[in-house]
C-alpha cells in the first residue's frame, strides 16, 4: 500500500510542472469555496452579534401592515399613523413591556458656528437609553420633562461632536438644529458601525421638540421592550390587541420581535452561504476535470508501461490503484494548498479590512477537503480504470 | 521425470482485420519439460510471436487447451493469469522494456512487488538477481544511462528473480549486435546449466542453433521440432 503511494507520488514529481498545473484547478477551487464560505459565515455571525447588542428583547412597532417575510402591505393607501397617544396607552396598559420607546426620525441641518451639516435626527424620550441599549457618556441625556415642555436641548454622538466641535467641549454649547437653537446637554457613548451605519452620527431631541421641529404628530416607530425573553411573542399579543382596540378594530401597523428578525436574517445568510460555496464549488468541479483530463494523458503516455507491468505480473487492481493514488493525491494536495490558501486571503482580509466580517469555519475545510478528495477518485476513476483494462499484448506493442 | 511445464494441444487463434480472419496460429501442439532449452524460429509474421504471447498467458487461445505447470489456463481467471505472468514466467522481450523512470534494482524489483514481497527481501533478491548477469555495480542507474547490452541484461535480471518456471525470449538479441547478443545467450546457458527453463523465439538462425530443441514454425503451423544431441563443449 505505502509503496504504491509513493510510486504515485514519483510519477508526480517526474512531471513537476503537469502536476502543480493540475493541482492548481483544484487548488483555486478549495480556497475560493474556503474564502466565500468564510464572508458568508462571517456576515451571518456579525449580523447575529450586531442584533444580539441590541437585544433580544425588542420589539419594534411601524405604521403600515407588514410581514417580516416581505409581502406587500395589503392597506397601504389607508395606512394609520402611530402616535404618542398610542405609546402612553401602551405604557399603562401593556403588562408584558418592561418600557417603551416612541421615535421620530428626521434630518435636520445641524449648524455650529460656521461648519453645518445634514444629521439623522431622532426624537426619543429618556427610556430610549435603556431600550435600545444606547448611552449617554458625558453629560445628560434627553429627560421626561425635556419632552414634555418642549424642550431645545440635545444629545450628540460621538462622531458629530468630532465634526462640529472637534477638541471643543460641546456641553452646554447652541447649535441650530435647521433654524431652530438648541444646547447641547449630553454626547453620547462611543458605538461604532452597525451595518455599516454610524450610530455614533446621530443627534437626539426631545420627542415633542422633534415633533415641533419636523411638524409631524406621528411616530416613526415604537420600540418596545419585553419583560424577558421568553415573554416576547407573549408582549407581540398584547401589543397587537391594545393597538388594534385604539385603531377600530384594525391591524394597521406591524410588530416585528427581533428574535424573529434574527433568525430570518439567519435563515437567509446561511442559504445564501450555501450558495454562494456551492457556486465555488463549481469551480472544484472544473478542476476534477482537468484531472480527469491529465491522468487519460497519463495512461495515453504510459499504456507501454502498462502493458511491462501487467507482462511481470501486475493486476488489474494494481495499476488501477496507481493510478487512482495518483489522481487522489494530487487532488488531496490541491485541497491541503487550497485550504492554507484561502483561509490565508480570510485572515488576511480580517487583518487588513478589519470591517469585513470573515469567519473561517471549520466545516467548510472539512467539506472543502473531503471534497476535493472525492473529486480526485471520481475524475481519476474512469482513466485508472481505462488504464488497467488495457489489453497486455496491445499494450505492449504500443510505441 | 519429465515435468511438462507447457503442454500445448490443438490450439487455434486468428485475428479479425474487419470482416476478415487471419488465422495466426493452427492446430498447435507442444510440449515443453522442465529444464528443456527450446528455441522457436521462423521468419517474421509466422505466428511465433502470437505463440509466444499465449506461452506468456499475455494473450488467449481461440480454441485447444494450454496447460502451464498443470493449469489449464483457459478456466484462469485475469487475477489468477497475473499471478502466473509475476511468479512463475520471467518475461524478457527484444525492445527490453524496462521502465525509464525507475531505477534498474527498481525496475528489478517490480515482479516481486506484484508478488507482495516485503521491500528489504525484495532488495537483497533483485541485487541477487542482478549479480548473476554481472550488473551488480549499476542498481541506480536508470536503464537510459546502460548500454543495450546491459539492459537486456537487466531485463534477464527481471525475468529470473521470481526464480520462475519458465524464461520465455522474444528475440533477446533483436537489437544487438553479434558480440554483445553473444554475451546474452551465454547467460541463457547459463541459466539452463543452473536447472532453468526456457523458451526462445526467434528468426536468427544463430540464436536458434544454441537451444536444445528446436521448433519451426511457418504460417501458424509447426513444420519440424528436433532434438539436438549436443556433444558437450566449453
Amino acid at each position: 500500500m505505502l509503496d504504491i503511494i509513493f510510486m504515485a507520488l514519483e510519477s508526480i514529481m517526474l512531471n513537476k510542472v503537469r502536476s502543480f498545473l493540475t493541482m492548481l484547478g483544484v487548488v483555486i477551487g478549495v480556497a475560493s469555496v474556503i474564502l466565500l464560505v468564510s464572508l458568508g459565515e462571517g456576515t451571518r455571525q456579525y449580523v447575529s452579534q450586531e442584533l444580539l447588542g441590541v437585544g433580544t428583547n425588542l420589539l419594534v412597532i411601524t405604521p403600515g401592515k407588514t410581514e417580516t417575510t416581505g409581502h406587500a402591505p395589503p392597506q397601504s393607501s389607508t395606512t394609520r399613523k402611530l402616535t404618542y397617544d398610542d405609546t402612553m396607552h401602551l405604557k399603562r396598559n401593556a403588562f408584558t413591556l418592561k418600557d417603551i420607546a416612541p421615535i421620530v426620525i428626521g434630518t435636520a441641518k445641524v449648524k455650529y458656528i460656521n461648519r453645518s451639516r445634514d444629521i439623522l435626527t431622532l426624537g426619543v424620550t429618556n427610556s430610549f437609553q435603556d431600550v435600545r441599549n444606547l448611552h449617554v457618556e458625558i453629560g445628560s441625556f434627553v429627560s421626561d420633562e425635556d419632552v414634555e415642555f418642549h424642550r431645545k436641548v440635545a444629545v450628540i454622538g460621538r462622531t458629530v461632536k468630532k465634526e462640529l466641535f472637534e477638541d471643543e467641549n460641546p456641553l452646554g454649547k447652541m447649535v441650530w438644529l435647521s433654524g431652530v437653537k438648541y444646547r447641547i446637554v449630553g454626547i453620547m457613548e462611543k458605538k461604532g458601525l452597525s451595518f455599516g451605519f454610524d450610530i455614533d452620527d446621530l443627534v437626539f431631541i426631545p420627542l415633542k421638540s422633534a415633533q415641533d421641529l419636523f411638524d409631524t404628530d406621528k411616530m416613526t416607530e415604537i420600540l418596545a421592550e419585553a419583560l424577558n425573553a421568553e415573554k416576547v411573542e407573549m408582549a407581540k399579543e398584547e401589543i397587537i390587541q391594545i393597538l388594534k382596540k385604539r385603531h377600530d378594530n384594525k391591524e394597521d401597523f406591524s410588530v416585528i420581535t427581533q428574535a424573529s428578525l434574527l433568525s430570518t436574517l439567519n435563515t437567509i445568510l446561511k442559504v445564501l452561504t450555501y450558495v454562494i460555496g456551492a457556486i465555488a464549488g463549481i469551480s472544484l468541479i472544473v478542476g476534477g476535470i482537468g484531472i480527469m483530463n491529465i491522468m487519460l494523458v497519463s495512461v495515453q503516455e504510459r499504456t507501454k508501461e502498462i502493458g511491462i507491468r501487467k507482462a511481470i505480473g501486475a493486476q488489474n487492481s494494481d495499476i488501477l490503484k496507481q493510478f487512482l493514488f495518483e489522481s487522489t493525491i494530487i487532488s488531496s494536495f490541491g485541497g491541503i494548498i487550497g485550504i492554507l490558501f484561502g483561509a490565508g486571503i480570510a485572515y488576511a482580509i480580517t487583518f487588513f479590512f478589519p470591517v469585513v466580517p470573515v469567519k473561517v469555519s471549520l466545516w467548510s475545510v472539512v467539506l472543502a477537503f473531503s471534497f476535493s478528495v472525492a473529486v480526485g477518485i471520481f475524475f481519476g476513476a474512469f482513466p485508472a480504470h481505462k488504464a488497467a483494462k488495457l489489453n497486455p499484448v496491445e499494450a505492449l506493442m504500443y510505441e | 521425470m519429465d515435468k511438462k511445464v507447457i503442454e500445448i494441444k490443438n490450439l487455434f487463434k486468428s485475428y479479425h482485420i474487419g470482416h476478415v480472419e487471419v488465422p495466426a496460429l493452427k492446430n498447435i501442439n507442444l510440449a515443453v519439460i522442465k529444464n528443456q532449452y527450446v528455441v522457436i524460429k521462423g521468419p517474421s509474421g509466422s505466428g511465433k510471436s502470437t505463440l509466444m504471447h499465449i506461452v506468456g498467458c499475455l494473450d488467449r487461445a481461440d480454441r485447444g487447451s494450454y496447460y502451464f505447470d498443470g493449469h489449464l489456463v483457459e478456466e484462469l481467471s485475469d487475477l489468477e493469469l497475473a499471478e502466473i505472468r509475476g511468479g512463475k514466467i520471467g518475461f524478457i522481450f527484444q525492445s527490453f522494456n524496462l521502465i525509464p523512470r525507475l531505477s534498474i534494482l527498481k525496475n528489478v524489483e517490480l515482479p516481486l512487488f506484484y508478488l507482495g514481497i516485503s521491500a528489504s527481501e525484495r532488495s537483497s533478491l533483485a541485487r541477487d538477481s542482478l549479480a548473476r548477469v554481472g550488473l551488480e555495480h549499476r542498481l541506480t542507474h536508470s536503464p537510459a544511462e546502460l548500454s543495450g547490452g546491459e539492459k537486456q541484461r537487466a531485463a534477464i535480471a527481471r525475468a529470473i528473480v521470481t526464480n520462475p518456471s519458465i524464461v520465455l525470449a522474444d528475440e533477446p538479441t533483436g537489437n544487438l549486435d553479434s558480440k554483445t547478443g553473444e554475451d546474452i545467450l551465454k547467460i541463457f546457458d547459463r541459466i539452463y546449466r543452473d536447472g532453468g527453463t526456457i523458451l526462445i523465439v526467434t528468426h536468427n538462425e544463430m540464436v536458434a542453433e544454441r537451444g536444445g530443441r528446436i521448433v519451426t514454425v511457418l504460417d501458424g503451423e509447426i513444420v519440424s521440432d528436433i532434438e539436438i544431441i549436443r556433444t558437450e563443449k566449453e
